[in-house]
């Protein structure tokens, strides 16, 4: 390491919450405006990433037995493959809250693995993102970002192993350090109500009782199993 | 002015100005602060803002060292250099907390540097502006601005190895 990259190495990203409030404190007309690229461009990580996972969720006892008719595995996790927009109805925005990492480790009932290699120039954001559902299902997401090269990626863990609703053929398995896995390509638009290929990718596995999810509209499938493959099971 | 897409420039300059504070006065609220105050006041009199005069990022940053400016006269005499060293509830955990650790034993020295010397620091290593535009910011000459930089950075890089033996 030269002096130059023993210097910069301490850049970091600031936190999402701080960048979103910022922006609608300087441009209050975009707060209340809907698609704000902005937003968007924050935002569709997470929202291809979790979509899929809080409908179901969210369904009813006897959508979910419905559901449980259809699921088939994917790399030893429970998917179900439809063409039809699993939304509709009334949506229910819950609103994530934003902690530093060591207090969600000291609130969260489940050890969290991190990534041991994360491509160059890749920082983690200070605020992890915690989501909680009405049922006590408690997404965890920790975003990394390269505001240079303007890419990034987040991980998401949760206890519980729900199935996903993804488009037919968008899904497949590979593998995370020789154990089963799920990478799916793409997620649900809300706005046209379709699947849409290019949304994200979403690796999708398990450690020990605990689901990681790392998705990414930047990074390569290849780039994302790397990362996965240096988070140790805790 | 009309064709300037605003929102790319602040996710472009949003995270130079950001570190530009951090390696300045330290991590945490006060650099989301300045960062904020920074950006309020440019947003206000961006349409003031004459490409013909300046790139955007230094009319920005000559707005961001002001507020630095500002807020060094408002509390030099109440910041300890305790206030810039590790936190330690902030410690726990791999790699994460490694970088905090490091990142506040690197404060720790940067605030014992000349505030000249702490400014391009930041400017350089923190923001990510090149030699040439810190020299117009800084009045100082490109060359002599390369040279401060190189001396500093090697001192703070012994300085630090010698803390390690």
């Amino acid at each position: 390491m030269n002096d130059e990259e023993f210097l910069i190495r301490f850049r970091q990203a600031p936190p999402g919450e701080f960048t979103r409030a910022l922006y609608e404190k300087i441009n209050p007309s975009v707060a209340d405006a809907p698609g704000s690229r902005l937003l968007h461009r924050l935002a569709v990580g997470l929202a291809a990433l979790i979509f899929a996972l809080g409908l179901t969720l969210a369904a009813s006892p006897a959508a979910r037995a419905y559901l449980a008719a259809l699921v088939r595995e994917i790399g030893g996790l429970p998917f179900e493959e439809t063409d039809q927009y699993p939304g509709g109805g009334p949506v229910e925005i819950i609103p994530s809250q934003t902690l530093s990492l060591d207090e969600v480790r000291l609130g969260q009932p489940f050890p969290l693995g991190l990534p041991g290699w994360v491509p160059e120039g890749m920082i983690p954001c200070d605020q992890v993102s915690v989501t909680p559902f009405q049922d006590g299902f408690t997404p965890v997401t920790i975003s990394w970002r390269n505001p240079s090269a303007r890419t990034g990626f987040d991980l998401t863990v949760v206890q519980e192993e729900a199935p996903w609703v993804v488009a037919p053929g968008s899904t497949q398995e590979v593998t995370v350090n020789s154990q089963p896995a799920a990478l799916t390509r793409g997620g649900w638009n809300a706005d046209e109500q379709t699947w849409d290929e290019n949304l994200a990718i979403t690796l999708i596995w398990k450690i020990d009782e605990q689901v990681y999810m790392l998705s990414s509209i930047t990074l390569e499938a290849e780039t994302l199993i790397r990362i996965a493959e240096s988070i140790p099971a805790p | 002015m009309d064709k300037i897409d605003w929102e790319a420039i602040y996710l472009q300059e949003l995270p130079r100005v950001y570190n530009y504070f951090r390696y300045r006065v330290g991590a945490g609220p006060q650099a989301e602060d300045l960062t904020a105050a920074t950006f309020e006041k440019a947003w206000r009199n961006r349409q003031r803002y004459r490409r013909d005069l300046a790139a955007f990022s230094t009319w920005l940053f000559t707005i961001a060292r002001r507020v630095a400016g500002d807020h060094y006269r408002r509390r030099r005499v109440e910041v300890p250099l305790e206030a810039v060293t590790t936190d330690p509830g902030e410690e726990s955990l791999e790699g994460l907390v490694q970088r905090k650790a490091d990142f506040a034993r690197l404060q720790a020295l940067l605030a014992r540097l000349p505030i000249r010397e702490r400014e391009l620091v930041a400017l350089h290593y923190g923001a990510g502006l090149t030699n040439r535009a810190i020299a117009r910011l800084s009045g100082l000459s490109e060359s002599n601005v390369g040279t401060i930089l190189h001396r500093v950075a090697q001192h703070l890089r012994s300085t630090w190895e010698a803390e390690d033996e």
